[in-house]
């Protein structure tokens, strides 16, 4: 599929998102995500998978702003809706340090140079050099000072993007994971659906009843529907609430975040179908976040696989199950169960070790190996990888243990 | 009083190490008695892998907690026995079933984390049963512990023995549960989904650990899922459950590529095979509502195949072959013929083969 001239709706630059707790000696830091990058094209269904813990849910959050992101950059419709400080603070920090250590150096310079010359009577010449010194640090101060203000520039326009746009966030939706707390129990199904016309500023009652109805029928409720309440329908028609609430404001981006983990298997069938409709009717933009893959094989045109937050594959849905590169997707791979025994008696499991990786000075970066097909790894890796799409024979990875039963 | 006992003690076959026999839960509620189970009846062979499928509510959790002895306090047992050891374990007193949970009839729960307690210490939970039941001394108690952590793959179990339950990962702590449930030495372990809160990867290796324990220890597994994937891995033989009754049992081979039922049809076409592209098929309704059980075969409205008698008349078992039995009027030998949907599906899987 030819990605060149789509246009982008979602685009994620270097994303980190930290979440730390505790002070001083027992601060601790957890890097949800780390480092993350990836667009998503409008029209396309982008799956994300991953273990759970592995961040892909917070991903999903700091997206629609629940959180505010650390680091990097999130446009949406080519506009920056959230940037992180954290890197201007890290360059701020360093500048101050770097004027801290020359104003010491440039001390004890002076200082040396005063002593060597106690000997001399010139004081002229060691006024000169003193001169010089200062003026060294002077320039180095100016310098780095610049840098402070620049970066201090960013921060107040990254401040001011961070500002909720309304206008721009009213076109993004999240489908949550689960429905039973996900929809508020004193509220009818009316009030729930209409919530988020009202805080977008609509007042008008008639388009507010007449929405809720066409979204109900959308998803395969009836009208009458509208005035009970979220416990008197069963998981699968609450989750088609939730996903009634989020089509409503007419989004252009979804976020299904586990939309169907916490269903039966009988009704996961029905909530996937009813998403495939409505993808195609309203040509929706939609990111999945999933773990069971192969849901996300059926329904997503490109899937992103993370591993402790960060993406170490992202390829066109096909080409992932056809040509696994990373192993810790060989390993994800090999790990779906089949209903087929025959299948399941011998089968081969592969398990990830990451501690058996090797570490060298280079570290891994994202590539793209074929048009679309973007792997995590070490310039070594890389090479390897390149090989094993050739169809040359490759050594193992050594990171994969294999298992036999 | 002597005939009584005579009814509680029967002789089983000698390969049969626990037999279900019409087992009837409802629960009492306040909108009025929900039917869980109606009138189950399997027998469980021993060393084998019997796989219980269904959805929630199908009254396969209930099944496993029956036999266990710890259904919740508005369970009412109408009818049914469940003979283990040649005696009837509903009729046992508490006091003597003590005797048999979790030193005979061991059991493994969904959430890791609800089944330990978050406060005490993992070493603790694991020697307390040692200690409590077998009269172990403290030292003793924490060698055979530390051995059983080294058992279930958890590493420097010396270090992890002082460690409290949050400290623990999802994978490791569903190993520890499986530990202590594996301490008192059951004959029959009962794992209700044990995997569900899992991912694919952690998954994988606790049904390895599971499977290799069973064959270490020459246990007898019961294992509860909704996931067809796993008991396809899992299982000597199936038996699929719907709204409190078993809709077909057989070899797990059977079961997969001559199902009879039209549920399990239903069920194995709903999940996306890796290859699939267009519309998934669906079952359409949801499951019946168990306060007001329906009339006839339960699955009726939810099945385009579903005839009128179907909506009148409970289906018996139908035999298909020695082992394998479905209740379905679609076996009896008036009904229609209807080639099955799923005959295909067995290729559809293995062309993935390849790929992965």
């Amino acid at each position: 599929m030819n990605y060149e001239n789509r246009e982008i709706v979602l685009s994620l630059k270097n994303v980190r998102q930290y979440f730390s707790s505790g002070f001083w000696k027992r601060k601790i830091v957890v890097k949800a995500v780390h480092n993350v990058s990836f667009d998503v094209y409008k029209g396309e269904v982008f799956g994300l998978v991953g273990e759970s813990g592995c961040g892909k849910t917070t991903t999903g959050r700091s997206i629609i702003k629940l959180y505010n992101i650390t680091d990097g950059e999130i446009f949406f419709n080519g506009v920056r809706i959230s940037a992180g400080i954290r890197s201007n603070v890290q360059r701020i920090k360093d500048a101050r340090k770097a004027i801290k250590m020359k104003k010491a150096e440039t001390k004890a310079l002076i200082a040396d140079i005063k002593t060597d010359s106690a000997a001399q009577s010139d004081n002229d010449i060691v006024n000169r050099d003193v001169e010089k010194v200062q003026e060294d640090l002077n320039k180095f101060i100016a310098e780095q000072e610049e840098i402070i203000q620049k970066e201090r520039q960013e921060i107040r326009e990254k401040k001011k993007d961070n500002k909720l746009n309304k206008k721009l966030m009213s076109k993004m939706a999240m489908i949550f994971q689960d429905p039973i707390d996900s929809l508020n129990p004193r509220m009818t199904v009316r009030e729930i659906i209409s919530e988020g016309m009202i805080i977008h500023g609509i007042k008008d009652k008639e388009y507010i009843d007449q929405k809720v109805k066409e979204a109900l029928r959308l998803v395969g409720l009836v009208e009458e529907h509208a005035t009970r309440y979220p416990h008197e329908f069963s998981g699968g028609q609450r989750q088609r609430i939730g996903i009634a609430r989020a089509l409503v404001v007419n989004p252009d981006l979804i976020i299904a975040d586990e939309p169907i983990s916490a269903l039966d298997v009988s009704i996961q069938a029905q909530v996937i179908n009813l998403l495939n409709d409505l993808r195609k009717q309203f040509n929706l933009t939609i990111l999945f976040i999933a773990h069971n893959l192969s849901v996300v094989k059926y329904f997503c045109d490109r899937i992103g696989v993370m591993y402790y937050g960060r993406l170490v594959e992202i390829a066109p849905a096909e080409e992932l199950f056809a040509n696994p590169l990373h192993p810790y997707t060989k390993s994800l791979l090999s790990a779906v169960p089949l209903p087929d025994p025959e299948y399941e008696k011998n089968r081969k499991r592969l398990y990830y070790v990451p501690h058996l990786r090797k570490f060298t000075q280079d570290k891994p970066k994202m590539v793209e190996i074929t048009p679309g097909h973007f792997v995590l790894g070490s310039q070594e890796e890389i090479a390897r990888y390149r090989d094993e799409l050739a169809g040359k024979p490759v050594p193992q990875d050594p990171t994969l243990i294999e298992v036999v039963e | 009083m002597m005939q009584e006992t005579r009814q509680d003690r029967i002789e089983m076959p000698e390969d049969v190490i626990l037999r279900v026999d019409n087992l009837t839960v409802s629960f009492r509620t306040p909108s009025g008695l929900v039917r869980a189970v109606r009138g189950i009846s399997f027998d469980l062979k021993r060393n084998e892998t019997l796989c219980i499928v269904g959805e929630s509510g199908s009254g396969k959790s209930v099944t496993g907690r029956s036999i266990m002895g710890i259904l919740a306090g508005n369970a009412i047992i109408d009818a049914g026995h469940i003979y283990y050891d040649g005696q009837d374990l509903l009729k046992l007193k508490e006091a003597d079933f003590y005797k048999i949970r979790g030193s005979r009839i061991g059991m493994i729960f969904q959430d890791p984390l609800s089944s330990l307690n978050p406060i005490m210490k993992v070493g603790k939970q694991l020697t307390e049963a040692l200690i409590l039941k077998n009269k172990m001394t403290k030292a003793e108690a924490k060698k055979r512990a530390i051995e059983l952590m080294h058992e279930v793959g958890i590493p420097e179990p010396e270090k992890r023995f002082n460690q409290y339950p949050f400290q623990f990962s999802g994978g490791m702590r569903q190993r520890i549960v499986i530990a202590i449930a594996l301490s008192m030495e059951p004959e029959i372990l009962i794992c209700d989904e044990p995997t569900t809160a899992l991912d694919v990867t952690i998954q994988a290796q606790i049904l390895d650990l599971i499977n290799k324990l069973k064959r270490e220890k020459n246990l007898t597994v019961i294992f509860i899922t909704h996931d067809l994937g796993v008991v396809a891995n899992m299982a000597d033989r199936v038996a699929v459950m719907y709204a409190g009754k078993i809709v077909e049992y057989g070899k797990t081979e059977e079961i997969f590529y001559d199902p009879k039922h039209p549920y399990t049809w239903a069920l194995l076409e709903s999940m996306p095979a890796l290859k699939q592209k267009g519309q998934l098929r669906a079952i359409p309704g949801t499951p019946p509502n168990m306060l007001f059980p329906p009339k006839g075969d339960a699955f009726a409205p939810r099945n385009k195949y579903a005839m009128k008698i179907d909506f009148e008349k409970e289906p018996p078992f139908f035999k298909v072959t020695d082992t394998h039995y479905a209740a379905t009027w679609l076996l009896h030998p008036n009904a229609p013929k209807i080639e099955s949907p799923v005959k295909d599906l067995v290729r559809r899987v293995r062309g993935e083969k390849d790929e992965l």
